[in-house]
């Protein structure tokens, strides 16, 4: 289709970049998952394209989207199951990553009659207001809460907008992608079973005294996760107060949810795996997934833009599936009992419920995440023209339940105007917790037990493991990620 | 004494002096005129003496309504801003997604604000009034008439002329503290009967040796454009 596109008469634009980054890793020896996989040293060109322009005397337009991504990449470590300490992995047992081309968006665009808009192909549709983190977007590829201004991948749908001055109506099919071949889908709608994978969405916005007001219903059916004939009410607002303050709320609501919970019975050690894969019980569960409980995920958020161009941004995210303390310290437990086998040399890769994913074929993340507890707060802060042409930003996710936190900080250098040079960090910060357990006398340990049992659960604690208590940051790939990119515009 | 005397009988003005609001319609008629689109350049000098230079297209419907698309450099194509009425949103292609930005944010890192170049629509935002004993020209007092204008307050210079022309500005924080001057040159006609200044020198006066200056290569009138250029979901498109 869009091939076909470009043979028509049209007026298009050129505009990408040329990347290098370059990344090292300091490898995490109490790693709750085997980090033989993950290369000290990475190196990843990127050569992206984004052609956009008018067909037809502008009636139609298009937009494509394409990297393409070398990865080169060496130095592989993981603990000892004996020693405990780092020891090198045989690069050879290491599968590198293949060079590929990712698709972010391709797309074609019509305004048959004015104020209808429809759009077919891939691309990215965001209605929710969420900056680091969107619990309503249940459409597009996850994003990266540490690069919000990095989210370049869409979704495959055929889309209407009915679009007024101040308000628009929404209506949008997606067929699910079941397979890829050279990033564009190869299988799509009905699987080998018979079994439809689609979602579609009906969407309203207004203009609302000055807030941006977004309302919309999503009915899926086995799109991107378990859920059959399943509806989703998503709400988002966003305003501007006191000229230099925005504040916005993005919300989900829907009845069950695709979480998978581990078994209780199957923790406990290798023997109570083993039992339960005897008995046919499978290690985890999405045990909510046919519940009639309304569970919620809601975000609130506040951003400040003083005159000085900068930004900080606070948000909160409460997801009512997420765990609590024992649900998560039987994932860890299981996590413990993963890594064990991995690096035992178990066969085949290990999964564990609610593993982030890497993306498939999209574009690379830096640091992929998947919220497994209750309650999160994302933390952000730019600042752009310091001494002209350096940009620094700060960006941390707390699991405010155990106080574990993910830090990254970046220095940007506008070199030229064609030109950015960066240096990124990325800094796991254990919880208060887990630095108790290490220290000899457990002092936060020992507060803990003095507590009376009903003031405990205000404090946080990770999870309870072989290995000490662990947040959601501690049990990590790695202590410490750092990455040098130069990306030239043209 | 008759310097002193003279003053006095320039400032009380005279009844056929000129109106304070019709001087703040003409400004808004000839630098934001109802519907347009139109080609600008913004040359950002900085303190090094080193320039960033944009290029960008404006589209503007009605009073409040103003969509901008950046066509250089190319580290900054295809981002978009658009106001509709108080509100002001910017368009990150990286991010696929419109957020919401402060009218009082500096536009693009340079010497203008947002509201500077989005949001020029004086007899909307300030209460005017006028000082005549100027001999560069008219000077109108702008007063803010609500916290959602750009500055507190704005002296304007206009020539004194059958077809006032903007000269030069002084805008105000409300410690009545300077914050930027602008001059305005070139006049030029640009077709339709819109004749104008075509370039502007912002001088920031917090940051010395900073100024921008926006220059206008075509501006073309229009009767119409059509209302869905102006809405979120067209953004980026």
């Amino acid at each position: 289709m869009l091939a076909l596109a470009l043979l028509l008469p049209c007026d298009l634009e050129l505009q990408g970049s040329v990347a290098e980054r370059v990344q090292a890793t300091v490898p995490n020896e109490d790693s709750l998952l085997s980090t033989r996989d993950v290369p000290e040293l990475l190196s990843l060109s990127e050569v992206n394209a984004q052609v956009r322009g008018g067909l037809l005397d502008d009636h139609l337009r298009l937009g494509v989207d394409a990297s393409a991504f070398l990865p080169v990449q060496g130095g592989y470590a993981d603990r000892d199951v004996d020693t405990g300490q780092l020891v090198e992995v045989d690069p050879d047992v290491v599968t590198p990553p293949d060079p590929r081309i990712a698709l972010s968006e391709w797309w074609l665009s019509a305004e048959p009659v004015p104020h209808l808009l429809l759009t077919a192909g891939k691309k990215r549709s965001t209605w929710g207001s969420g900056q680091m983190a969107s619990p309503s977007d249940v459409l597009n590829p996850p994003r990266d809460p540490t690069d919000p201004a990095l989210q370049r991948a869409g979704f495959l749908h055929l889309r209407a907008d009915a679009a007024f001055e101040s308000w628009t109506v929404s209506a949008l099919f997606a067929p699910g992608v079941l397979r890829t071949a050279n990033s564009l889908p190869a299988e799509l709608l009905l699987d080998d079973d018979d079994e439809l994978h689609y979602a579609a969405a009906l969407r309203g916005y207004a203009l609302l005294f000055d807030t941006d007001v977004n309302a919309w219903v999503v009915w899926s059916n086995r799109y991107g996760d378990a859920f059959e004939n399943h509806l989703r009410y998503a709400f988002s607002l966003s305003r501007t107060i006191f000229l230099e303050h925005e504040v916005h709320a993005d919300v989900l609501v829907e009845q069950g949810s695709t979480r998978l919970y581990v078994e209780p019975d199957c923790v406990g050690g290798p023997r109570a795996i083993l039992a339960c894969a005897l008995a046919g019980t499978p290690i985890a569960d999405d045990a909510l997934l046919d519940s009639e409980r309304v569970l919620p995920k809601i975000l609130v958020g506040w951003r400040w833009m003083p005159p000085d161009g900068s930004m900080v941004t606070a948000e909160y995210l409460y997801q009512a599936d997420g765990m609590v303390k024992a649900e998560y310290d039987d994932l860890k437990e299981i996590a413990v009992l993963a890594g064990t086998a991995q690096r035992s040399g178990a066969p085949g890769a290990v999964a564990l419920p609610g593993a982030p994913a890497d993306g498939g074929d999209e574009t690379p993340v830096r640091v992929s995440f998947a919220p497994q507890r209750r309650h999160y707060l994302l933390l952000s802060w730019l600042k752009p023209q310091v001494a002209d042409d350096f940009t620094l930003q700060a960006s941390a996710i707390v699991p405010v339940e155990d106080l574990s936190m993910l830090v990254s900080g970046s220095v940007a250098w506008q070199a030229q105007q064609w030109l950015t040079l960066s240096v990124l960090g990325f800094l796991p910060v254990p919880s208060p917790a887990m630095l108790s357990y290490r220290t000899d006398d457990d002092p936060l340990g020992a507060f803990y037990q003095d507590l009376p049992q009903d003031w405990r659960g205000w404090f946080p604690r990770g999870a309870t493991v072989e290995g000490g208590p662990h947040g959601d940051f501690d049990g990590g790939p790695f202590h410490a990620r750092i990455m040098i990119e130069a990306r030239a515009y043209f | 004494m008759l310097a002193f005397a003279l003053t006095l009988s320039l400032a009380a003005a005279p009844p056929s002096s000129p109106d304070a609001l019709a001087l703040v319609r003409r400004y808004d008629a000839v630098m934001s005129p109802a519907n347009f689109e139109a080609q600008t350049k913004m040359v950002a000098t900085r303190e090094d003496g080193t320039t960033r230079t944009y290029k960008m297209k404006t589209q503007k419907s009605g009073k409040d309504k103003l969509r901008a698309q950046f066509l250089e450099p190319a580290s900054a194509k295809g981002q978009e801003m658009l106001r509709n009425g108080e509100n002001l949103w910017l368009w990150m292609p990286n991010l696929k997604r419109a957020v919401r930005v402060a009218s009082r944010d500096s536009f693009m890192g340079g010497d203008f604000n947002n509201a500077d170049v989005l949001r020029v629509n004086y007899e909307a935002d300030y209460q005017p009034s006028i000082e005549t004993g100027d001999p560069a020209g008219d000077v109108l007092v702008l007063k803010a008439k609500a916290q959602s204008a750009a500055y507190d307050a704005i002296k304007l210079w206009m020539t004194r002329d059958k077809d006032p022309q903007p000269i030069k500005a002084e805008f105000y924080a409300a410690s009545g503290k300077i914050l930027r001057k602008a001059e305005f040159f070139d006049v030029k006609d640009f077709g339709g009967g819109l004749v104008r200044p075509s370039r502007i020198k912002m001088t920031n006066e917090i940051s010395a040796g900073r100024s921008s200056e926006m220059s206008w290569e075509a501006i073309t009138l229009k009767d119409e454009i059509p209302a869905q250029r102006f809405v979120l979901d067209d953004l980026g498109r």
